[in-house]
């Protein structure tokens, strides 16, 4: 029986009896939602069915043998607002601090603006000095679910919190809000960085754009979309002025274009994946990378096999310097910016060879009215034995699954 | 699709456009040890400075008289000059505003970010550590910079020694002087190691007057209808059309992800005296021929024998590197033929997505689409420095529009036949932010395995990275390349500025 891990591999989970199987049933409900809910959906209004799906589901479909993990990276270091400012130190105050989500509504949430999968917090001595910064690339999901699922799970959700902040203090009714739900914008992950917060830094987020973005999409004139921007825009999946949101969506449709099959690496997550640490100077040439702790996930020598979710870059209280007297590219250190701008993010999914059967059959952009199609226009060599061909009970859930 | 904003064409030096491409440029590195003379004399070069519209009208003529002999012109030549100055000759100078840029790159100079651009870290001294450079490092920063430039070797040093002597004589000291020159006969335009260089250009949005279609970038491409895809992009087959503000001071940039439009009030930030200046990379890189040449008869026998590819030679194997063959011929055109110096399709090619509409008289093959680097591998040097229509790790291929360089490279050194000699390439570039340009280039994509594209390895030719690998693929084999790398390395350098010439008459 197919498991999904907890994101990153993390071990919390296994402190609950049924835990761990939960999340997998909650990450199984993700791509049900995401993928056979909107994504198939949006297939059907246009007379397609589930055969037009390229990513799928692991818990329903075997995970072909011949998958590759292949990653998309970008930056931490988010680009989105980089028209907003005509100053570097404007922008990276701006981002190291909490914004109001929507500035045109003020009643949005204020929250960290961070919008590539990774959010920080910087610490500052009394003489404005950073002493520590926080990164985290942990779903929020992974502590609603702690919140929802259990009286036990919710223990362990502030155990949780109370290790990561080291505040034995913590209790559930710090986490709540007026309502008695989980506030994500609680004193402690504002000032913790204990799991991401930008409302679209999800879990949610990534399975609903690598769904979504697998679809194949042709203009009106029925001309294959095949450009990063144009299928962004197309799909109207993720955030077009992110880096990474078309980034993914450009190589998932690539992959379905190419008739892969594709389905999100386990654990699914968003993972920092390397620091690059040419150009940093320490005030007493201590390597740099000597102070980057990964707190929670796994570092790997080799960045497509890091897990890393939080990281803390400080400088030990003996070695009578701080993280703003250490210099990248020769400036000092004197926003949190200036670390993300060196931390790579990444997203990996596994991927099949390209398989023997029909192409998946384009439709028109999310939100127009279905017009006439045009049939593909290109299918792979036809073969007697097409690779899914009597394999008919690959996908396990009662759900229709078309022809395929 | 906005309209294109009038250069000032009277301010902006020559260098920084159109580009001098003469066969001769020599740079002399002077420092001010005593800043009064030193400014008077810089301000009295004014005159001599050649401006943009004067080295067009240059180049015009010069293109006339071989047009009309039917052979270059033996007895037409100019002598450009043109003056940058670095944050430090700024600062010495009493010029107010230099922190009014916002690029850290430039106000502290090209030693302090050397490490972050992949040099070896300063004191490590290792080769192309900062304190092995000939100038550019400790007591040797440049505080001005004379570019002068013309095909005539003798007029050059002639003139080059009439400076020196007048600038020594008012408060500027000579510290260092690079010759550069092109390489004789057939290989003219080819850097050291064999490959043509300086085909790829962005073209700057603008135009010389108000009327509406006197762009200074000629707009080439054929008039048959099919070609309207690339109109509103692209100047010409390969060059895209960049918003003046990524490379003056004064213009507005791109918007967004919109390379046709520009964004309001998008002045690259700085003095009011920097407008129609423009921000100068200066790295002088040393290049090891014969250790390349090696590694390619080497490796490439090594790849024919283990079945890789048993009709690889030593070109075929630097093609995939470049991205181009020797004559300037993209691997993406023709993996497997050099077809030889070609302008009209050498720049016609795109990576992601296949090329389907022949230029007129174009005979040879159109890329196939390449998203996966089978064909042009993802580390080749032209792929990672101007990954043209893939998307990136910083989303898509639309962004990489701000990216680009304006480069007026040119090469050093005497041919291979001198072997104990020093060759290599005198790199320049301008561009309005050195960090999110230049440095973007080099730290992001160069010296990035995963990035533009995941796991495709860093540049190898160009990176610093030693002892890394990148993946070649023939067919169905596939083979992790060992690259040594380490042939070119830098031996000097740094981030000046190249004010208008209003700056010289009024500002100092």
């Amino acid at each position: 029986m197919w498991v999904f891990e907890p994101t990153a591999n993390l071990t919390d989970f296994e402190r609950v009896s049924g835990l761990k199987d939960s999340w997998s049933s909650f990450i199984n409900d993700l791509y049900e939602r995401n993928l056979y809910g909107d994504g198939l959906r949006e297939l059907q209004s246009w007379g397609r069915s589930d055969s037009d799906l390229r990513v799928y589901n692991p818990a329903s479909m075997p995970i072909l043998s011949s998958s590759e993990l292949k990653n998309v990276f970008w930056s931490a270091l988010p680009t989105s607002f980089d028209e907003q400012f005509n100053n570097t130190d404007e922008k990276f105050t701006y981002l190291d601090q909490r914004q109001r989500f929507n500035l045109q509504d003020g009643s949005s949430v204020i929250t960290r603006i961070q919008d590539e999968y990774c959010e920080w917090v910087v610490k500052r001595n009394s003489d404005n000095k950073i002493i520590e910064v926080i990164f985290t690339s942990e779903p929020p999901e992974y502590y609603n679910f702690m919140f929802y699922t259990s009286q036990e799970s919710r223990d362990l959700l502030v155990d949780v919190y109370r290790k990561i902040t080291e505040i034995p203090s913590i209790t559930i009714d710090d986490l709540v809000d007026r309502s008695g739900e989980y506030d994500w914008y609680n004193l402690y992950n504002n000032e913790f960085a204990v799991h991401m917060q930008q409302p679209n830094n999800t879990l949610s987020a990534q399975v609903n754009i690598v769904s979504r973005s697998g679809i194949l999409r042709v203009n009106r004139l029925g001309n294959p979309i095949t450009d990063a921007q144009g299928l962004i825009r197309c799909g109207r999946y993720g955030d077009e002025a992110r880096q990474s949101d078309p980034r993914i969506g450009d190589a998932i449709n690539k992959f379905s274009r190419e008739n892969r099959f594709i389905t999100i690496e386990n654990p699914v997550g968003l993972y920092m994946s390397d620091v690059d640490w040419n150009g940093w100077e320490t005030p007493d040439g201590t390597s740099a990378d000597a102070f980057w702790t990964v707190v929670r996930g796994s570092q790997d020598a080799e960045p497509n096999k890091s897990y890393i979710v939080r990281a803390v870059y400080s400088v030990p209280e003996s070695k009578e310097y701080t993280v703003s007297d250490i210099k990248i590219g020769g400036e000092q250190i004197e926003f949190g910016a200036q670390i993300a701008a060196r931390i790579n993010v990444r997203v990996g999914v596994l991927v099949s060879d390209p398989q023997q059967i029909p192409l998946p059959r384009a439709i028109g952009c999310k939100g127009t009215s279905p017009f006439s199609l045009p049939a593909p226009a290109v299918v792979t060599p036809s073969s007697a034995v097409t690779a899914l061909s009597g394999t008919p009970s690959r996908m396990n859930t009662n759900r229709t699954r078309g022809e395929m | 699709m906005l309209e294109e904003p009038v250069l000032n064409l009277d301010d902006i030096q020559g260098n920084v456009l159109p580009g001098f491409k003469k066969d001769s440029q020599h740079f002399l590195f002077l420092q001010i040890v005593d800043p009064e003379p030193a400014r008077l004399w810089l301000k009295s070069l004014a005159p001599r400075l050649w401006t943009a519209r004067e080295v067009l009208a240059a180049h015009s003529m010069w293109k006339a008289m071989r047009l009309k002999l039917g052979h270059e012109p033996d007895n037409l030549d100019f002598l450009f000059l043109n003056c940058a100055i670095s944050a430090q000759g700024l600062a010495k100078l009493g010029v107010p505003g230099i922190e009014e840029f916002d690029d850290q790159a430039f106000k502290l100079g090209l030693e302090e970010r050397a490490a972050s651009i992949g040099d070896p870290p300063r004191g490590s001294g290792e080769p192309g550590a900062p304190e092995k450079w000939m100038f550019g490092a400790g007591f040797h920063r440049p505080d001005v910079l004379l570019i002068l430039a013309t095909d005539d070797l003798d007029w050059a040093v002639r003139t080059e020694e009439e400076l020196i002597t007048s600038a020594e004589q008012q408060g500027l000291q000579l510290i260092h002087v690079d010759r550069g020159r092109v390489r004789p006969g057939k290989l003219a335009g080819h850097e050291h190691f064999g490959f043509k260089d300086g085909i790829s250009h962005p073209a700057i949005r603008g135009r010389r007057s108000t009327a509406p279609d006197d762009f200074i970038e000629p707009r080439t491409w054929p008039e048959n209808s099919t070609f309207d895809i690339y109109r509103s992009r692209f100047a010409a087959p390969g060059r895209p059309l960049v918003w003046p503000g990524h490379f003056l001071f004064g213009y507005l940039r791109q918007k967004g992800d919109e390379p046709e439009s520009s964004r309001p009030n998008s002045e690259p930030p700085g003095p009011a005296w920097a407008v129609n200046g423009s921000f100068l990379v200066y790295r002088r890189l040393s290049q090891n021929v014969q250790g390349f040449r090696t590694f390619l008869t080497e490796v490439s026998e090594t790849l024919r024998q283990n079945g890789f590819d048993p009709d690889l030679t030593p070109e075929r194997l630097g093609a995939l590197l470049v991205g181009r063959w020797a004559s300037g011929w993209p691997v993406m055109r023709d993996p497997n033929v050099d077809r030889g110096e070609q302008e009209l399709g050498e720049n016609y090619f795109t990576f992601t997505e296949a090329t389907t509409v022949s230029l007129p008289n174009d005979p040879y093959p159109l890329n196939l689409p390449d998203p996966n680097g089978l064909i042009c591998p993802f580390a080749a040097h032209i792929r990672k420095v101007n990954p043209r229509d893939d998307a990136t790790d910083i989303g898509s291929k639309e962004k990489t529009f701000q990216k680009l360089l304006l480069r007026r490279g040119i090469t050093f050194g005497p041919e291979i036949d001198q072997p104990q000699a020093e060759r290599g390439l005198l790199f320049v570039a301008f561009q309005t932010s050195i960090v999110n340009q230049f440095e973007f280039l080099m730290n992001d994509w160069v010296n990035e395995a995963n990035k533009p594209h995941a796991e495709g390895g860093v540049d190898p030719i160009i990176s610093a990275v030693r002892n890394t690998k990148i993946s070649l693929v023939n067919g169905t084999n596939s083979f992790e390349l060992p690259i040594p790398g380490g042939w070119v390395v830098a031996t000097g350098g740094e981030y000046m500025f190249v004010p208008g010439i209003r700056f010289f008459t009024d500002i100092l």
